[in-house]
């Protein structure tokens, strides 16, 4: 299915479905108009798909699916926000850094590029530690290390 | 001229140091995703309880004026606004440098930001009084049709399509209703405990901004090749001078535009540079460049958000309203040191002020030369391998996130959002508006209620609403600005239907 045309019927779904949420109470006046909106707006792009006059069709091909390469990252973002607060910021950042880099990395792993990778997480973290928390006094999550 | 008598005040070894230091920290952490220019200096008013009081008010100054321009750092070179002021920047600035020209674009954002700075501050020394009388004139229905321009400009901010940008600003408009409504106090759109406290403007920005750009990095890292991302041409100052100047047309609706909306209580610097920069866009011939490195979108954005500095500060010294969040904080700052806004600061403490706005002078002159001494170094940003610029922006991202409300919940929502705009940018969805949406849907909600509230026992809704020279100044503008979009559209919708 044609992207636009599905971003337009997604948007369409979705000013309905929170349409329907609001309620009639007053303090949902505000959010009815904007369901109203984006419902509108979604039809409008839905339209277009059929006339191919208002908008330009987006493309369905090119980046194809580029986006199943952010999979692990976004496990990552998951494991980080538990890791902080289990087992503090720094070294959960440290950690992070460091998991990214080896992910991604587009260098074999030998013993020099590892160390290289875990010697570049660590003065990173080492850095952000000393402007956050020794000179700006930030207040970062603790946890049981640091 | 008091400012003359007092300049000499500013020029001590330790006044001059303290401004150097308050300038350089604050281009730095404006670099920094998510540390704003309203937490930068919030996180500095601790270490100013032991200094004297022009002492203290020239560091503030400082770090403000610092991160507002330094805020553009990231912006262009990584693609992440350092705070909301600087997003409009990010659109073509962020283009310019991934065509190898990010020393060009930071040069026009220094040089525009030291114009449209020097701008406002002069207007801030010789125009405060009578400009105060203007800041007071602004009620909920001005602010409520303020808001409403700035969403006007919402279509136009990146996004492939008008009605595509429309639609990003209208979920942000959303977004920004959810949690407590501000009037009756009722929960709206609240699922999850993380989302109580509504979405926070700073952890939505970090997220809608730096997660997109963290995936799509890593989307091409790993194949191909080690280490440069961009391909880096040098520019000459000179040059860039000489083009910025040129500009001109773009440098005056940027600070005219800075100077209008810094003087607004509570319109804040971010609606500025979009509005300066839209503006801009509709009356350059270049307007069909813009989005994809024009320099006049970086120069009217980032002289409109620095000449906001000098006006935010006539409300807030003047009468004791500041013109923005940051200039919130500072009135802190001020309080904190016996200082009371109000005319008698202007003669009670005239040392201690014309010390301060001296200051903010000169402190324009050395944000410009630290700003150029960057941007010689930002090569060595644009050449850090794409998996360890984005391990590093995660970090950041999270922590910016964290440190606004020390809330796990808004990492949470960051991340969320985040995730959720890399997917809508695939189908030509643009951050910009959702952010702007999220800015610009309490500002109006508010407004809109309160002036609802003053209507009904006063003159009626529509007298209120419609009726004044500046409500009808500013309906115009924003029927201009409907209408230029839509012309705009239109006239781009011919050639592709001839092609259908």
């Amino acid at each position: 299915m044609n992207t636009d045309r599905l971003t337009g019927f997604g948007a369409l779904l979705l000013g309905i479905v929170l349409y329907s949420l609001a309620g009639d109470s007053e303090a949902y006046l505000f959010p009815r108009f904007i369901a109203v909106a984006i419902g509108l707006l979604g039809a409008v792009i839905a339209a277009a798909t059929f006339s191919r006059v208002l908008l330009p069709t987006a493309s369905t091909s090119g980046a194809g699916r580029a986006w199943l390469k952010s999979l692990p990252v976004l496990a990552v973002f998951i494991a980080y926000r538990w890791a902080m607060e289990t087992f503090g910021f720094y070294s959960s950042a440290f950690a992070a850094f460091l998991i990214i880099v080896w992910l991604y990395a587009p260098e074999p792993l030998s013993y020099r590029t590892a160390s290289k990778r875990i010697a570049i997480s660590a003065v990173f973290t080492v850095a952000i530690f000393a402007l956050f928390s020794l000179l700006l006094r930030v207040q970062t999550p603790r946890g049981m290390l640091l | 001229m008091e400012l003359l008598q007092y300049f000499p005040d500013v020029l001590t070894p330790w006044h001059l140091a303290i401004l150097s230091l308050g300038m350089i920290g604050g281009l730095l952490l404006g670099a920094t995703p998510g540390l704003s220019p309203t937490l930068a200096v919030a996180l500095l008013i601790p270490f100013t309880f032991n200094m004297e009081a022009a002492a203290a008010l020239i560091l503030l100054g400082a770090v403000y004026t610092g991160t507002v321009a330094g805020g553009a750092i990231s912006a262009i070179l990584l693609g992440i606004p350092g705070a909301p002021a600087n997003i409009a920047t990010t659109l073509d600035g962020h283009a310019l440098a991934k065509r190898g020209r990010a020393a060009e674009a930071l040069h026009y954002c220094f040089l525009s930001s030291f114009v449209g700075g020097l701008i406002g501050i002069l207007v801030l020394i010789f125009f405060t009084p009578p400009l105060a009388e203007v800041a007071l004139r602004f009620g909920p229905s001005h602010l409520f049709w303020v808001a409403i321009l700035g969403v006007t400009v919402i279509g136009s901010l990146g996004s492939k399509s008008v009605v595509k940008g429309l639609l990003a600003g209208a979920i942000g408009l959303w977004l920004a209703t959810i949690g407590y409504d501000p009037v009756l106090g009722e929960e709206r759109f609240v699922y999850s405990d993380h989302l109580t406290g509504g979405i926070n403007i700073i952890a939505a920005l970090v997220g809608l901004f730096a997660i997109p750009q963290v995936l799509g990095m890593l989307e091409g890292a790993g194949s191909t090749g080690p280490t440069a991302t961009y391909q880096l041409e040098s520019h000459g100052l000179a040059a860039s001078i000489a083009a910025t100047l040129s500009r001109w047309q773009a440098l005056a609706i940027g600070s005219v535009v800075g100077i209008f909306i810094g003087l607004i209580p509570g319109a804040g610097g971010q609606v500025a540079g979009l509005v300066a920069y839209d503006q801009a866009r509709k009356l350059s011939p270049n307007r069909d460049s813009f989005g994809k490195g024009e320099p006049e979108g970086i120069i009217a954005a980032e002289s409109a958000n620095n000449a906001m500095v000098g006006p935010s500060l006539v409300p807030l010294l003047t009468l004791g309203v500041p013109g923005s969040p940051t200039a919130a904080v500072l009135l802190g700052g001020l309080l904190i040191h016996g200082l009371f806004p109000g005319p008698n600061l202007f003669t009670l403490h005239a040392e201690v002020t014309w010390t301060f706005i001296g200051s903010l002078l000169l402190g324009q002159v050395l944000m410009l030369l630290f700003g150029l001494y960057i941007s010689r170094h930002s090569r060595l940003v644009m050449q850090v391998p794409a998996h360890y610029m984005a391990a590093a922006v995660t970090v950041l991202a999270v922590f910016g996130a964290y440190s606004v409300q020390n809330s796990l919940s808004d990492v949470i929502v960051m991340l969320t959002l985040g995730t959720g705009m890399y997917f809508a940018a695939k189908v030509g969805v643009s951050p910009a508006p959702v952010v702007l949406g999220i800015i610009l849907g309490p500002i109006a909600e508010m407004n809109y209620t309160q002036g609802k509230l003053i209507a009904e026992v006063g003159e009626g809704m529509a007298r209120y609403f419609l009726t004044g020279p500046l409500n009808i100044t500013l309906i115009g503008l924003c029927l201009a600005s409907v209408g230029y979009s839509l012309l705009a559209e239109l006239r781009s919708a011919r050639p592709r239907r001839a092609q259908a």
